[in-house]
């Protein structure tokens, strides 16, 4: 599933896009390298409303825009040396507030480098200020901002009840900068395979329109537009977090200053990766058979498994795969996003190679590894690794031959990118090779998890 | 009685050799001497070179004959008169180098280095071509054959039979015709033995640095162990190519073969260490599986492992002091701005 974060950015830098789906490589034989498959979305590709939704009561549709329309804003990330946009979002104003909530993705880069960008809004009527930043919450890809002067009236209400599926969901924003829309759909539930709840929406978002609320048939917040993967699969945060968010905010006496900032977004980094390690490790990892042993399975409903076996005739080697990842990443930068937690296993055998050929095929095959964390120099360090030769736990005879490596994050040093390697010696042409990546995650959380992976290979019964 | 007589090139290298009976003989362009020098700047008849009477063994005299132009003795010119000749004298007629010796002056001991030689001569017969293409065929397809985890084409085949044997001849051509160009002859085929050497050194090398980089699982290992290697190759290969194309004394054959290939070793360990500073988002680690027989290092448990990596989560913080430097600066500004 590829997601599309609802940020429309300066054309030539193209739009954030990552893919979720881990890709076995098959060029130069098998392997773990997880590729990230920048998908550049083309504008006529995604731009275009299927007519199937827009039988969804157009007068309905109509009435909603006309009373929420005045709330909603365009924001606009405005860079300082040419004093044109370089990305734009949508935003809309909360009741009896002068606050306007959007998605932290769309002003990450003003918050990012203050000294080249600042962020401004664009009401109904065409007014134009500056805005700064009131709180944000990383995790759930939400952000808060203040409307300097006159807040009109009005702004839209939070939403109480629960929504039930199947119910009409109207959502609102600026896409691709054409002025303001009005997008019909159905509410489809929640996403319970993941971490961080989202809401599914059958309808099609469109860059720009992040940050824009989406709406009840009485026009109360029900979400806020964050993601599409195209095909009418859409994201949106559910209005709790907004409800909590603004909660947090009101306890803030003064804005957020930059200087700040980078500490709260540290903060709140941490303490997510405490939260979700702590119930991961806390599990009962189940284990499943691979080749003749016994591997981690989906270790929580927030992993997806998928499996392949290579059965190409003409190969002189069978390897069977599991790959398991979790579909969250938080969304920091245009060059990082983290949260990952990746993965994999192969079951390698061979009757027609012989020991010394079947362990190239092995080299080959682990020469390299990557994470989905396409992070750049400014991000984060490079890979320290080491490589050692380590007992299985369950039987000292077997040996696997063991790399890990670790990156840290420049601007969070208490988090780290974690990368382990491990392929099995003297199974006979036979060999289990055991992968994960993790990524934002501190080093006793690492650690605790490397122990309980590497537990959890044993030989099968 | 009787004499020894070299024809040497300037740097004194041997071009004939020839042993004369008698009390004296001379030297000239006519085909009545007993040394025919074919140099359009010798005399017909140049000069004499005869014994002294009653003067020691091994003592002569250059005579120069009427009408010759005077030749060099020793770095001298002979004006006028008659020069002595001893054992090892040097003369220059014309442009004609010659060196006159005593059938009993020392000869230098057989080089014990000097039996390789004897190999490649060994190498230079039908049959040693035969087997040693053949050794270095089969070397090389073994060697395919044992990176590859798929069955081999016949276009891979021809593919590596093609690079390697084209390699190792276009270096053996380079070399045979240095040689012979400076000795007159090119002794191809002991240029491509040698170039077939250095390959295979490479290959059975490349195969231990991957059974010690197995063992001691560090990249910084197999970066040192394959410099030296190619370095080890490149100097080998181009101590005796020079030995069997230019004429130079040991000394300087090394200073230029050890010289070349090891700067070619420093050049990369230069580019690598400029590689290094950049930043890479893909880890670097050796990856290398062998067979479990191969192994000689021991293992550890788990936990260890976890323990062991704890010096992974270090990092030197250069960015927080060059901040802090920074701001010691902008405070000097400041200070600055304020005595102003």
């Amino acid at each position: 599933m590829g997601l599309q974060v609802l940020k429309s950015a300066f054309p030539s830098r193209g739009f954030p896009a990552y893919h979720r789906r881990f890709v076995p490589h098959h060029g130069q034989g098998p392997g773990y390298t997880l590729k990230l498959r920048a998908q550049l979305l083309q504008l006529v590709l995604i731009f275009g409303f299927s007519s199937s939704v827009q039988a969804a009561a157009p007068s309905e549709a109509q009435a909603l825009f006309d009373q929420a329309a005045s709330s909603v804003y365009q924001i606009l990330i405005i860079e300082a040396e040419s004093g044109n946009k370089s990305a734009i979002g949508s935003g809309f104003q909360i009741a009896g507030t002068d606050l306007i909530v959007t998605n932290f993705h769309v002003i990450s880069g003003a918050l990012h480098k203050p000294e080249k960008y600042h962020i401004e809004y664009l009401d109904s009527t065409g007014g134009r200020d500056r805005s700064e930043l009131v709180d944000f919450d990383v995790i759930h890809d939400l952000a808060v901002i203040r409307r300097r002067k006159d807040a009109p009236a009005g702004g839209i209400a939070i939403a109480a009840g629960e929504v039930q599926k199947g119910e009409s969901v109207f959502a609102l924003g600026n896409p691709f900068d054409l002025g303001q829309t009005i997008v019909p759909g159905t509410f489809n539930g929640l996403l319970e395979r993941s971490f961080y709840q989202k809401l599914l929406f059958s309808g099609s978002l469109n860059p720009g329109m992040s940050g824009g609320p989406s709406l009840n048939q009485v026009g109360e917040l029900i979400g806020v537009n964050v993601a599409t993967s195209g095909n009418q699969i859409s994201f949106l945060v559910p209005a709790k977090y907004v409800t909590a968010l603004l909660d947090k905010a009101a306890l803030r006496t003064e804005s957020l200053k930059a200087e700040r900032y980078q500490g709260e977004l540290e903060e709140q980094l941490h303490a997510d990766q405490a939260y979700k390690f702590a119930l991961l490790l806390k599990l009962d990892w189940p284990t499943q058979k691979l080749g003749e042993m016994q591997v981690a399975g989906e270790v929580s409903a927030y992993f997806k498994c998928w499996g392949n076996t290579s059965d190409d005739k003409e190969q002189l080697y069978r390897l069977t795969e599991s790959s398991c990842t979790s579909e969250d990443t938080i969304f920091l930068s245009d060059t990082l996003q983290t949260g990952a937690i990746d993965y994999q296993y192969g079951w390698a055998t061979s009757t027609e190679l012989g020991s010394l050929r079947f362990h190239r095929l092995l080299t080959d095959s682990y020469a390299r590894m990557f994470t989905r964390n396409p992070a750049g120099e400014d991000d984060v360090s490079n890979y320290q690794c080491r490589t050692d030769f380590v007992q299985a736990t369950d039987d000292p005879d077997r040996v696997n031959r063991t790399v890990q490596c670790v990156r840290q994050y420049k601007e969070y040093p208490k988090l780290f990118d974690v990368l382990f390697l491990s392929v099995m010696l003297g199974g006979d042409k036979r060999s289990l090779s055991s992968h994960f990546a993790l990524s934002g995650v501190s080093r006793e959380n690492a650690e605790a998890f490397t122990r309980k992976f590497m537990s959890l290979r044993t030989r099968g019964s | 009685m009787a004499f020894v007589v070299e024809i040497t090139n300037r740097s004194g290298g041997v071009l004939e050799r020839h042993r004369i009976e008698g009390e004296a003989f001379t030297v000239g362009r006519g085909f009545d001497n007993h040394i025919i020098v074919s140099d359009p700047y010798v005399d017909v008849h140049h000069c004499v070179i005869e014994q002294v009477e009653d003067a020691a063994a091994g003592t002569w005299r250059v005579r120069v004959l009427p009408g010759a132009t005077p030749p060099q003795l020793d770095g001298r010119r002979l004006e006028d008169e008659t020069g002595r000749v001893v054992s090892g004298s040097h003369l220059i007629l014309g442009r004609t180098q010659l060196r006159i010796y005593a059938p009993d002056h020392p000869v230098e001991p057989v080089l014990l280095f000097d039996r390789i030689e004897q190999l490649f001569v060994s190498l230079a017969t039908p049959a040693g071509v035969f087997w040693s293409v053949t050794a270095f065929a089969a070397l090389l397809l073994g060697d395919l054959w044992l990176r590859s985890w798929h069955e081999l084409e016949a276009s891979s085949i021809i593919q590596e039979l093609f690079g390697s044997f084209g390699l190792s001849i276009g270096w053996a051509a380079f070399w045979a015709v240095v040689a012979r160009i400076s000795r007159g002859e090119p002794r191809f085929f002991h240029h491509w033995s040698v170039a077939a050497m250095a390959v295979a050194i490479n290959i059975v090398g490349e195969f231990l640095i991957d059974v010690i980089a197995f063992n001691t699982a560090s990249v910084e290992t197999r970066d040192v162990l394959s410099k030296l290697l190619t370095g080890l190759c490149l100097a080998f290969a181009l101590t005796l190519n020079l030995r069997f194309s230019l004429r130079q004394s040991v000394v300087a054959r090394h200073a230029w073969a050890q010289g070349f290939a090891w700067a070619v070793v420093g050049y990369g360990i230069l580019t690598s260490m400029q590689f290094e500073a950049f930043f890479s988002g893909a880890p670097e680690y050796d990856g290398t599986v062998m067979p479990e027989l191969w192994r000689v290092a021991s293992a550890v448990p788990a936990e260890a492992f976890v323990e062991d990596n704890a010096a992974l989560f270090e990092f030197p913080q250069e960015d927080e002091d060059e901040e802090e430097e920074d701001e010691k600066e902008k405070d000097k500004d400041k200070d600055k701005e304020g005595d102003e």
